[in-house]
This record gives C-alpha cells, sequence and structure tokens, in this order.
C-alpha cells in the first residue's frame, strides 16, 4: 500500500449537494449566527452551506436538520 | 470573550512573542525562548477555554488537513530541489553540504511523521485501548526527539580553541575558512 501522502485525496466537496438552508431559516425566522451556535459551527459555515459551496458531515446535517426543526431529506438534496 | 478579541489578542501575543525569541536568540539566551514559548501556549490555552463561541468546526478542520497535505508536498518538493542545488555546489561552499544534509534530514522527518501520525489517528479511531496507543505514541515521539538531538547536536564538528579549529568527533567536512577567534 502506497505512502497515505501519494495516495490521491478526495476533493473537498467536488458535487456540492443543493439545499433549502436559507428558506427554511427564513421560515423560522432565525439569523445565521442562531443557527450556527444551533449547529454548533461557526457563522461562515452556514453561510458556505445556504450558498451550496460545502457539504456538511452526516453529524452536521442532523445538527442544522434539527435546528431547523425537518429532516435531512427535506433539507439536503444529492444530484449525481 | 468573544472570537474577534480572542484573535486580536493572539495577534498580539505572536508579535511579542517573536520579539522577545529573537532578541533572545541574538543574544545566544536559549532559556528565554522556551520559557517564552511554554507561557503563551499556557495563555492561549486558556484564554481559549474563556471564548463562548464556536472557534473552529468541521470546515476549518477539512480545510486545514488540505492546507497541511499542500503545504507538505510543495515543502518536500522545493527542500528537494534546493538540496540537488547546494549538492551541486558544494565544493564552492563546504557548508552547503551541511545545509543539504539538513534539508534531506527534515524531509525524512516530516514523510516518517506524516506517515506514523497518519496510521496512529487510523488505528486510534478503531480501537478499543486509546489509551494505550496514545502512551505509545507519547513515547516514540520522546524517542524521535532524542535521536533528531543526537544526529543534529553537531557532535562531529570544529571547535574553535586557542584561535585554532580542532576537531571534534569525525567531522567529515573540512575546518571552517572563517577566522577562529
Amino acid at each position: 500500500m502506497a505512502s497515505p501522502i501519494f495516495q490521491r485525496q478526495p476533493r473537498l466537496a467536488a458535487n456540492f449537494m443543493k439545499n433549502r438552508i436559507k428558506e427554511l431559516r427564513a421560515k423560522l425566522n432565525i439569523t445565521q449566527e442562531e443557527l450556527a451556535n444551533l449547529a454548533e459551527v461557526r457563522r461562515e459555515t452556514i453561510v458556505f452551506l445556504e450558498q451550496g459551496k460545502y457539504n456538511p458531515s452526516l453529524n452536521l446535517a442532523f445538527k442544522v436538520a434539527k435546528a431547523l426543526k425537518s429532516n435531512i431529506e427535506e433539507i439536503f438534496e444529492f444530484e449525481e | 470573550m468573544t472570537n474577534k478579541q480572542f484573535f486580536a489578542i493572539r495577534i498580539a501575543l505572536i508579535i511579542i512573542l517573536s520579539s522577545v525569541v529573537s532578541v533572545a536568540v541574538n543574544n545566544k539566551n536559549y532559556i528565554i525562548p522556551i520559557i517564552a514559548m511554554a507561557l503563551a501556549t499556557l495563555g492561549l490555552l486558556f484564554l481559549k477555554k474563556k471564548v463562548k463561541e464556536v472557534t473552529e468546526d468541521e470546515r476549518d478542520y477539512a480545510l486545514a488537513g488540505h492546507a497541511a497535505r499542500w503545504t507538505i508536498t510543495a515543502y518536500c518538493y522545493t527542500a528537494v530541489c534546493a538540496m540537488f542545488i547546494l549538492l551541486g555546489i558544494k565544493d564552492t561552499n563546504p557548508a552547503y553540504e551541511i545545509i543539504a544534509n539538513t534539508l534531506s534530514f527534515s524531509i525524512f522527518g516530516i514523510l516518517i511523521a506524516y506517515s506514523i501520525i497518519f496510521k496512529f489517528y487510523q488505528k486510534i479511531q478503531l480501537s478499543k485501548h486509546k489509551k494505550w496507543y496514545i502512551a505509545i505514541g507519547a513515547v516514540l515521539i520522546v524517542l524521535f526527539m532524542l535521536v533528531s538531538l543526537r544526529v543534529l547536536s553537531g557532535e562531529d564538528n570544529w571547535i574553535c580553541q586557542n584561535g585554532q579549529w580542532v576537531k571534534h568527533g569525525q567531522p567529515d567536512f573540512p575546518a571552517p575558512t572563517a577566522p577562529c577567534r
């Protein structure tokens, strides 16, 4: 097995998932800062998520879903 | 304490620390930099606990991993190129060979450390004996530091004694051309 440094690393979020975070956040009338605190991440991460420029981990996806009182499937949409 | 305040304090501390270290090293005092670095590290750890906001999250860790991998790759390629250039022109100045050797050791050290730490994290994630792995890791780090100190300690070198360069051990390079005072 080749040394890990020479192995091809997976690209950072090559295919970004679409999501409805902004829409659901507006419905619940909560700010990005509040959602960030509920999901235990920085506000910038919420900005990246809303702009569809970051794929969250499963853990974060669940936290966001819980904060938005919704299910993961309702928030995130996977496109191949 | 907010994130902004913490970052401002951290930058101020880095500026002060770098000033203290550079002045102390220029005065050939190596105790003060170690104490200053230890104090700064403890101070930052203490202050970080006071921050109530999230200072870093999974996106930062992902970016940090990506940045670290590219930094290692860039450093290794640059250091290898510099090493070959220095070895090619070592006849003009014997010191170039020492620098080239130091660079090659640093590349070797970084790649070995990366591979070991990578395997360590892989093992520790699956293992139920995390404490054992951490203890073994700590012992390995101490051993690596001791071996590095022995290799880089300059046991085989030229020493200036009574106005003359005297062999200490078996240096594999000629005596320095600089005057011995």
